[in-house]
């Protein structure tokens, strides 16, 4: 192994802080200054792994830095900031192997999960799980994953996250959790693991149904979950149908109606992939569309009873757009004449007796006939498809 | 000339431990008079931070922000602007761009931020434009592989809007610039 002169350096200087190291000094000034220390290390490990290329030097560094936070960072506060410093380090750097990574982020998620504080166990935890994404995007950079060639590799990852995102649920932190389980079932996808993704999706599932009960909370989580499966695409016909059907079925079952509306034709989107090889199942795009116009009608009932005047008809505005993204987009189950039907029911609402004005709901829809005349007059293809709709 | 920093998804500390020392020495205040932010700060001192750079701040709530006092979807006029802003989590499918056009008639706006995908993009299209300022810390996305940090930058002149991004590739800050005119009634 080649000493690089700057480590020689940067060594020597240690030696000399460590020589003269202060013993009889003040609780608070003994800890600030072995924070320096610290500092001084994790800068030396940063030299040592991104100019040197050393990665036995820099681990050893590491490790003293681990060892320092261990046995002299006493105050709460600067525990945060020291372990945020060591994440932060680690994140920057790309010099270490699979298995000295690991180690040093199975440390790192330790000393996190034992912080003082609820919220900052969480945002440190949070954070170390973030060094698995980018050990992740090297090695299929690098090409070192085949995914045939070692399939221990990522599974003992997903063990490792699997162990951190019980760490969270000890604090408790369930929406924290979810994106958690969320990013590794992306990732497992990526891997092509299917059970896996599987699993994971399962246990969001699972998180959400039994520890999300904020109705804000609840509607964020399920954008969040019918988003990442709408970008997922290990799964066979069998698994994706399971999952599907209860995003849609969570989607329908949310607290307030318009949101109940908006999260099913939402889920419309996991029936049709842009991709190539996506899915474009336009029947059951129909089916969520038609699902969440029947909700979006229950909801003016309501609220023609309980007001005597019907609500906004932002809904109606909303599904004919989404209407119009299939229609253009060349689904075959959306006619033109079904897109003329819902113009004319927003007009009739908006004229209706008992309309309430709504000068949002009106400019949407205003906006959106001027999109229709746009499209007319792209001509080609697409203008003959718009000239279709009478409006 | 109205300048407005556009900027978001910095996942600070989650994902990355600050902005770019380059970035952060071009971001003095008093420069700039309005700051737009998509969301995912994530932190308290993240929002202090934009706030020294510039008063009017304008925030919308990304899925991983612990304010959760910040709103869905904002919009704002600057000049003979309307523009709107949401972070974009809530736009399935993410990134989609005629998705993003509908959340743009929804809000009746000129110029649509929004970001969630930490890739940068300006598409323009017959009723307005719809901006990414990206990711200003270059953190983590499964959506888009090789993060670089951006932001954007508008000159609002006007019924003109010169569009700056700024992306840091390679250690080296690269600026590229679009142009958008609007007429009375529509962007051109």
């Amino acid at each position: 192994m080649v000493t690089h002169p700057e480590t020689a350096v940067i060594r020597a200087r240690l030696t000399v802080e460590f020589s003269t190291h202060p013993l009889a000094l003040s609780p608070k000034t003994r800890c600030c200054w072995f924070f320096n220390v610290l500092k001084i290390f994790l800068h030396s490990f940063f030299q040592a792994a991104n100019d040197c290329d050393l990665e036995p030097v820099a681990y050893e560094f590491f490790t003293q830095a681990f060892v320092l936070y261990e046995e002299e960072i006493a105050d709460s506060k600067a525990q945060v900031t020291a372990i945020h410093l060591i994440i932060g380090t680690l994140q920057r750097t790309n010099v270490f192997g699979v298995e000295n990574r690991d180690t040093l982020t199975h440390k790192a998620t330790g000393y996190s999960a034992k912080l003082l504080k609820k919220p900052d166990q969480c945002r440190a935890v949070y954070a170390c799980s973030h060094l698995f994404w980018l050990i992740r995007r090297l090695q299929i950079h690098d090409g070192d994953l085949a995914g045939e060639e070692d399939p221990a590799t990522p599974k003992k990852i997903f063990q490792l996250l699997n162990q951190m995102i019980e760490a969270l649920s000890y604090v408790p932190a369930p929406e924290l959790a979810l994106r958690l389980y969320l990013q590794c079932a992306e990732a497992a996808n990526d891997c092509d693991l299917e059970p896996v993704a599987y699993e994971f999706f399962t246990q969001a599932f699972v998180l959400y149904e039994e520890e999300i009960a904020d109705s804000k909370a609840q509607v964020t989580a399920i954008h969040l979950i019918i988003g990442t499966l709408q970008r997922t695409n290990v799964f066979g016909v069998e698994n994706r149908d399971t999952l599907t059907h209860k995003a849609t079925g969570y989607s329908a079952k949310l607290l307030k109606k318009p949101d109940q509306c908006r999260a099913v034709y939402a889920c419309s989107h996991l029936f049709w992939v842009d991709d190539q090889d996506g899915i474009k199942d336009g029947e059951r795009v129909l089916l969520c569309l038609k699902r969440a116009l029947r909700i979006a009608n229950a909801a003016q009932q309501m609220a023609n009873v309980a007001r005597g005047s019907s609500g906004p008809v932002t809904l109606f505005v909303e599904i004919l757009n989404k209407y119009l993204y299939y229609f253009e987009k060349g689904n075959p189950q959306i006619t033109s004449g079904a897109i003329q039907g819902l113009i004319e029911l927003i007009k009739t609402e908006m004229q209706s007796d008992t309309a309430t004005p709504d000068q949002i709901s009106d400019a949407f829809f205003a906006c959106t006939l001027r999109y229709i005349h746009f499209q007319k007059q792209k001509g080609g293809a697409m203008g003959d498809k718009f000239n279709t709709i009478k409006v | 000339m109205v300048l407005v920093l556009a900027i978001g998804d910095l996942h600070i500390p989650h994902r990355a431990p600050d902005l770019p020392a380059k970035f952060k020495s071009m971001l003095v205040p008093g420069k700039i008079q309005h700051i737009i932010c998509t969301g995912n700060l994530c932190i308290k001192e993240v929002h202090d931070y934009l706030k020294s750079l510039c008063p009017s701040l304008h925030i919308t709530r990304g899925e991983y922000d612990e304010d959760s006092r910040y709103p869905e979807t904002k919009t704002i006029t600057i000049g003979q602007f309307k523009l709107g802003l949401c972070h974009g989590h809530q736009v399935v499918p993410w990134g989609d761009l005629d998705s993003l056009a509908m959340l743009q008639r929804q809000l009746d706006v000129d110029i649509l931020v929004s970001g969630h995908t930490h890739q940068f993009k300006a598409y323009k299209h017959e009723a307005g434009v719809v901006i990414n300022p990206g990711s200003a810390t270059g953190a983590y996305s499964s959506i888009t592989y090789d993060v670089n940090p951006s932001f954007v930058l508008m000159d609002i002149d006007g019924l003109r809007v010169v569009v700056y991004v700024y992306e840091l590739i390679d250690g080296e800050v690269k600026v590229d610039k679009i142009d958008f005119k609007k007429t009375s009634t529509a962007t051109v």
